[in-house]
Parts: structure tokens; C-alpha cells; sequence
């Protein structure tokens, strides 16, 4: 007979927790979501009172940050670094100039464009780090938005929390880690939604000991007529991503990962994307076409249920 | 979480440096090298399930649908 599973399901960073534990108490699912709104006070650019705006408002000087932002600051920069700077976490100046000032529930009906945004970006390389003392100093001018890292980040800390060797799944509007065995002890099974019909799965995997994260412009887009535009920002245009992809899926070893992977793949297209996951061992991509068309890495095969 | 703190910290701050001082970053060795043979791509969904000819989206649904525990989509 199997362990019971203790299950939350919770509003958090715009969009819905699920937090499934095998063996687990409330008490646990409890310590989860109580991260999951440490974090969000803490990291969310919507936030006036939050600390990341407090450091954005302190640019050109010397900020010094809990523990928690300065972590999570610097592993931002870090996966900016891997990717080559097409991850990149100072491009809240083109985001906002795309129309997204503020949560997408509140621009679904209209926000205003820049038609010819002056905005720089790549500027995570001029950010100074002090770890002896956790402190960040943003250039002047800079500001960072960790909405391209946070909720792969957070699912990554949540399972942390939790006694090792615990089967775990934590599910962050669909950036999760699956952790252990899973439920019945074959694995997790995880449903990829068809972007073009997200009631049906497209495909389903079983992973263990690893981070699933989806990215694309099928959800958080706006504008009309010629020009549309959405939530992931090509920091080599300084505007939304004119990809071929419509969705990327990826599977990596941690949701951390498979966040920023998924994002690097959708913003790199269709004959780059893949290929630059793939370079990474362990991770896979299921990518989604603007004309629907699959695309399946040999990575992600190895997953297929 | 401290260690993993300053690791983290030192990987960003190291990088950073050598972006300022022009050099060329091929690739952070955050992690291992890649397989030889992992960069094909293909265009076929998965076929145990798919009906169809699965290369198009709307047409690769599964006749029937495993079961899951969780599901990822766009956020």
C-alpha cells in the first residue's frame, strides 16, 4: 500500500501552487507554501514594498540584501552567463515598454506601447557582487525582474525544505521538480499541455530527480493588428521575441534550470533552441511551432511515458 | 544554503568579471560537457500515443491519454 500524499494547492506569483508529498504532512505542505510567500514579498517587481524594488530604487549604489535576494540576484546572473546573455534578467525596461507595467490580470485589456523604446539591456555584466557581505550594486539606471527565474527558482528552494530522499512534486503554474519515485513509486507522470488545445496533454513523461518548465507566447500577450506582443523579451531586439516557437518545453535537473532553458530555447527559435538545450546532459525539449509543427529532441524521448 | 549561496554568488560575480575584461565566454562549466551524440532534433511526437501523423499540433493528440500526476503549460 502506498505512503499517503499530502497535498496544497495555493495562489501564489499569479498563478497556482500544487505541492504534492509522499509521506508528507500539512505541516509540510504548510512550510511550502509559507516559502512561496516569502518569496514572492521579497522577489516580485509588482510589489512596491518588495526588497528587489527597494534595490532597483538604490541603483548606482551599494544595496545590501538578505540572503535571499542577493542568492537569488546572483544565480540569475549566473545562468546569464550560461546562456550567453540571452537569458537575461535587466530587461524590465523593454518589458515595460512592451506594455507590461504591471500584473498581466491587469493589462489583458489594454496597456500602453512604446513604438520606439529606448531601452538597454545586458546590463546583468556591470552588476557588483560583494558575497563576503551580501551586497548588490546595480549600474545606475539598472533594474532587475526575476520573473524569468522566480517561480523555477522557489519550486528548487521549496524542495529543500523538505527531509531528503522525500518523493516530492512542487508545481508552480507549470515550472515544477519532481523529486523521488512519485506516488504509486514508477515516477512522476507529467502531461505537457497542447498549447494549441492546453485541455489535452500533448505529451506525457515520467521523471525522477528532475525540473519540468514550459515557456512561449501562447498565454501572456497582448496588442492588436500588425504588431503583437507578449511577455518574453529578446534582449538582442529590446522587444517581445519575434521566435518561430509558440511554446518550449524542457526537462533539466533542476525547475531553476528548465526555467531558464525554456525561455534561452524560445528566444534562440526553432534551429538554435534545441540544440542548445540538448548540450546539457539530462535535459530535453518539446518545442511547438508557430505553424504547430512538433519538435522532439532525442533528450526528451528518453522521458516519454 | 550558505554555501550553496556563495557558490552561486561566486559563479555570477566570476563571470561577470570576465565578460568586463572582454573575454570570450564559449560556455560557464556550471555543468557537465554534452553528450557527443544528444543535438538531434526531430519532428515526430511521441508515436506510441500520437494518432495521425503527429507533425502538426492540432492533429497529435492521444487516442487515450495516460494518466498524470501534475501537467506543465505556459505560466
Amino acid at each position: 500500500m502506498s505512503p499517503d500524499l499530502a497535498r496544497l494547492t495555493f495562489p501564489a506569483m499569479g498563478g497556482v501552487v500544487d505541492v504534492q508529498i509522499v509521506g508528507g504532512s500539512a505541516d509540510d505542505t504548510a512550510r511550502v507554501e509559507a516559502l512561496f510567500a516569502a518569496h514572492e514579498r521579497a522577489l516580485s517587481r509588482f510589489l512596491p514594498d518588495s526588497e528587489l524594488c527597494a534595490l532597483n530604487a538604490a541603483a548606482g549604489t551599494p544595496f545590501a540584501a538578505s540572503p535571499l535576494l542577493f542568492d537569488a540576484v546572483s544565480e540569475a546572473c549566473g545562468w546569464a552567463c550560461v546562456t550567453r546573455g540571452v537569458f537575461d534578467p535587466t530587461v524590465l525596461d523593454a518589458l515595460e515598454a512592451a506594455g507590461y507595467d504591471r500584473p498581466f490580470a491587469e493589462i489583458a485589456g489594454g496597456t500602453a506601447v512604446l513604438d520606439r523604446p529606448q531601452t538597454q539591456t545586458g546590463r546583468w555584466r556591470d552588476i557588483a557582487f560583494d558575497f563576503d557581505h551580501d551586497v548588490i550594486t546595480l549600474p545606475m539606471g539598472a533594474r532587475v525582474d526575476l520573473g524569468g527565474i522566480g517561480k523555477g527558482y522557489t519550486v528548487d528552494r521549496a524542495i529543500e525544505t523538505l527531509p531528503a530522499r522525500t518523493s516530492a512534486m512542487v508545481n508552480a503554474s507549470g515550472d515544477l521538480y519532481a523529486a523521488g519515485d512519485g506516488p504509486v513509486g514508477d515516477g512522476w507522470r507529467v502531461g505537457v499541455a497542447d498549447p494549441l488545445a492546453p485541455e489535452r496533454d500533448i505529451a506525457v513523461i515520467v521523471v525522477r530527480d528532475r525540473g519540468v518548465a514550459t515557456s512561449g507566447s501562447s498565454k501572456r500577450r497582448w496588442g492588436s493588428g500588425d504588431r503583437r506582443y507578449h511577455h518574453l523579451i529578446d534582449p538582442r531586439e529590446g522587444t517581445s521575441s519575434e521566435s518561430d516557437l509558440l511554446t518550449v518545453t524542457v526537462i533539466a535537473r533542476s525547475a531553476t534550470e528548465a526555467d531558464v532553458l525554456a525561455k534561452t530555447a524560445f528566444l534562440l527559435g526553432s534551429s538554435a533552441g534545441p540544440r542548445f538545450v540538448e548540450r546539457t546532459a539530462g535535459c530535453g525539449t518539446l518545442a511547438v511551432t508557430l505553424r504547430g509543427e512538433v519538435l522532439m529532441s532525442d533528450g526528451f524521448r528518453e522521458y516519454l511515458a | 544554503m550558505r554555501l550553496r549561496k556563495n557558490l552561486s554568488a561566486k559563479l555570477g560575480a566570476l563571470a561577470a568579471s570576465l565578460l568586463a575584461l572582454g573575454a570570450t565566454l564559449v560556455l560557464v562549466q556550471r555543468n557537465p560537457p554534452p553528450a557527443a551524440n544528444a543535438t538531434t532534433t526531430t519532428s515526430a511526437p511521441p508515436p506510441a500515443y500520437a494518432d495521425g501523423n503527429g507533425a502538426d499540433a492540432s492533429q497529435s493528440y492521444y487516442t487515450q491519454a495516460p494518466p498524470v500526476d501534475t501537467r506543465t503549460s505556459v505560466s
